[in-house]
Parts: structure tokens; C-alpha cells; sequence
């Protein structure tokens, strides 16, 4: 491209409308016609910031290469172990899961179940002095159906004593 | 005319060349992306260097900048050139960079030149490229990271407006108002501060 063609895209230029191809083809005619860089310059004194570093700068290219190709194995093997580590949280957490569910069902299925009384439990009894006919209180103690049954109501040393067994109502007495 | 439909040519055709290394580096063909990075090196370097003004902060921004392309590979649409993207993750590390540098060391490494005589030369002083790069990281302190970017991008590294527009996440519109506004700013600083490398009678 000749200096009189590059001339007549000035305006094009400077309004960023140049076609890309042609574009390149006026920067490669500034960065070698003082003149014409100049004259650009003249219409807009920024182009001396911009068409004055159009040099390319010189880099090593095979230590970069290395060093990001360094960088990229460092970053997969970062992946593994952030992929492993999950893995073995999965396996312990899997494992005590199963412990646990494993537990659970023993206890429900296999073991003897124990009651135990937790606190004091206030329930009705049957009136003083009642025939064998009448039902014995229930109730339930830890989630367990037992049965009370009053034995005494204390002789007249310990009037307001009480015995209660507790039984598996199973086991009809 | 000629000239012109080869350089054509031959950038498409290494365009091309970038999608099939980069499907290659995708299955996982680290020298397939090695010879991206070598192709592609040298302009990410330059670019980074003169958005942030500081080669050695550009150099690790743009090491950055291709381990990122490696990781996200997967999100990478072969309709962008490779450039283009990797120019894109570059720019927004660089933006990064620039707004969190502390805005007080931005006006300390900006100062007042004194002017010397008002009879300068009636030629504009030829800059060395050094010089000019000198000058370009003193003024462009007072761009935004955007105007920044944009004006590097567009006229300092020659891209064409919808591949800054891309790079930037923007549409061309935009990138216009950030180089025109950048021309603007950088104009007047020039004419207070550098009036004898400017043309006389030139635009102010």
C-alpha cells in the first residue's frame, strides 16, 4: 500500500471503520513511512503511543513453554488429589454408615430388650382392697408396654409404700 | 492487493490450525497445547506487558492466563479463534491486576513533567521505542482497566474491533467508547506533559 492510499483511509482509521485486512496494511505502511506517521500523528497525537510500540518485543519462548507446561502438571496433579482425597472421605463415610446401620438392626432384631425405668413414674392405681378381677395398670415406661402390678400398699408401719414390677406383658402372670 | 489476500489466507489457515491442536490438547495432547503456547506466546506476553506495564508481571499473568486455557479447554467454542480466548483470559487477569493495585501507588507513579522551553523544535522529537514504552505505562495509570485494555487491545496490538470486543466481553460499540475515550485522555495528557514530541499545529 502506497503512501497516498494510506493517506485516504486516515479518516477510516481514526473512526476504527477500516476493514481488518486493510487495517494491518496501513499499521505495516506507518511503522515504516516516517512521513506518513507523522502525518497521522498530526490528526491524532495518541497513535504516537500506539503505532510507536508497534514492535514486537523479544521473549524467550522455551523457558516460558516450560514453565507453563510446569504449571499445567502441577494443576492435574492438584485434580488427582483433590479426586483421591474425596474418594477416601466417601470410603469412611461409607463405612461408618454401615457400621451404624449394622448396629442399628442388631439391637432391634437379635439383642434381648432391656427396660429401664427412667424416671419415677407416676401412674394409678388400682384401689386398695380390689378382687384379682381388676385389671392392673398399664403403662409404659421407655417406649415399652410393661405391666404394674401393685403388691401391697404397705401395712400400717408404711401405709403409702409401694412395689411395682415391671414385666413384659407377654408374659401374662 | 495480492499481498493482502495472502496474509489473508494464511491467517485463516492458522487459525485453523489452532482449532485442530486445541481438539487435540482437548483429548489430552499436552504437545498440541505446548505448540499453541509457543504460537501464541509472544503476543499474549506483549499485550499483558503493556496493559500492566511491568514484563515481569506480565510474564506470570500470561503463564497464568494458558494454564487456565488448559483447565477450561472443555468451555472453549472453536467458533472464537484460540487467540482471541486465550487474549480474553489474559485481559480479564490483567484488569484484575490493575484494580486491585492500590489506586494511591497508581498516582504516585504518575507525575508532573516540567516542560522545559517554550520553543521546542518545530520537528517532533523521534521516541525511542523504549521512550515510548516508558511514556505509554506513565499515561496509562490514568486510563481505566477497561480504556486500558480496549486501547492496547485495539491500537497498540492491532486487533480488529469485534475480536477486542470479544476478548472483552463487550460489543464493538463499547470498545469504541473505551478507545475513543483513551485517545481522548491520552491526547491531552501528551500535550501537557510531552508537548515536544508532538507535531506542531497538530490536534490537541
Amino acid at each position: 500500500m502506497g503512501c497516498e492510499q494510506v493517506r485516504e483511509r486516515l479518516r477510516g482509521f481514526l473512526d476504527l471503520e477500516l476493514e481488518s485486512a486493510v487495517e494491518s496494511a496501513v499499521r505495516a505502511h506507518l511503522a515504516s513511512c516516517r512521513e506518513c506517521r507523522e502525518a497521522y500523528i498530526a490528526a491524532e497525537p495518541s497513535l504516537l503511543l500506539s503505532v510507536g510500540q508497534a514492535q514486537p518485543v523479544a521473549v524467550d519462548d522455551a523457558t516460558f513453554v516450560a514453565s507453563v507446561m510446569g504449571g499445567i502438571h502441577q494443576s492435574r496433579l492438584d485434580a488427582f488429589e483433590r479426586k483421591h482425597a474425596m474418594r477416601r472421605y466417601l470410603a469412611v463415610a461409607a463405612v461408618a454408615v454401615l457400621s451404624l446401620t449394622a448396629t442399628l438392626a442388631y439391637r432391634v432384631t437379635v439383642a434381648p430388650t432391656t427396660t429401664v425405668a427412667v424416671a419415677p413414674t407416676a401412674v394409678p392405681l388400682s384401689p386398695v382392697g380390689r378382687s384379682a378381677d381388676v385389671e392392673p395398670a398399664f403403662v409404659e415406661v421407655e417406649g415399652e408396654g410393661v405391666r404394674l402390678y401393685q403388691v401391697a400398699t404397705g401395712g400400717t408401719s408404711t401405709p403409702n409404700v409401694q412395689v411395682a414390677f415391671v414385666v413384659d406383658p407377654s408374659l401374662e402372670l | 492487493m495480492g499481498v493482502l489476500r495472502l496474509l489473508v489466507r494464511s491467517e485463516v489457515s492458522a487459525e485453523r490450525d489452532d482449532r485442530e491442536l486445541a481438539a487435540a490438547a482437548l483429548k489430552g495432547d499436552e504437545d498440541a497445547f505446548a505448540s499453541l503456547v509457543r504460537r501464541h506466546q509472544a503476543g499474549v506476553r506483549r499485550c499483558a506487558a503493556r496493559i500492566l506495564g511491568d514484563d515481569e508481571e506480565a510474564r506470570d499473568i500470561a503463564q497464568v492466563a494458558f494454564v487456565k486455557a488448559w483447565e477450561n479447554l472443555a468451555k472453549y467454542d472453536p467458533a472464537w479463534s484460540f487467540s482471541t480466548w486465550v487474549y480474553r483470559i489474559a485481559s480479564n487477569l490483567a484488569i484484575d491486576v490493575l484494580r486491585s493495585r492500590d489506586s494511591r501507588d497508581r498516582t504516585h507513579q504518575t507525575h508532573l513533567r516540567l516542560v522545559g522551553d517554550s520553543e521546542g523544535p518545530t520537528a517532533p522529537r523521534d521516541l525511542a521505542e523504549g521512550e515510548v514504552k516508558r511514556i505509554f505505562a506513565e499515561l496509562a495509570n490514568l486510563l481505566s482497566p477497561s480504556q486500558r485494555v480496549a486501547f492496547v487491545l485495539r491500537e497498540v496490538e492491532g486487533h480488529a474491533t469485534s475480536e477486542v470486543a470479544q476478548a472483552m466481553g463487550c460489543t464493538e460499540a463499547t470498545v469504541r467508547n473505551h478507545v475513543f475515550q483513551a485517545r481522548t485522555l491520552l491526547r491531552r495528557e501528551l500535550a501537557t506533559r510531552y508537548p515536544e514530541y508532538l507535531p506542531k499545529g497538530g490536534k490537541r
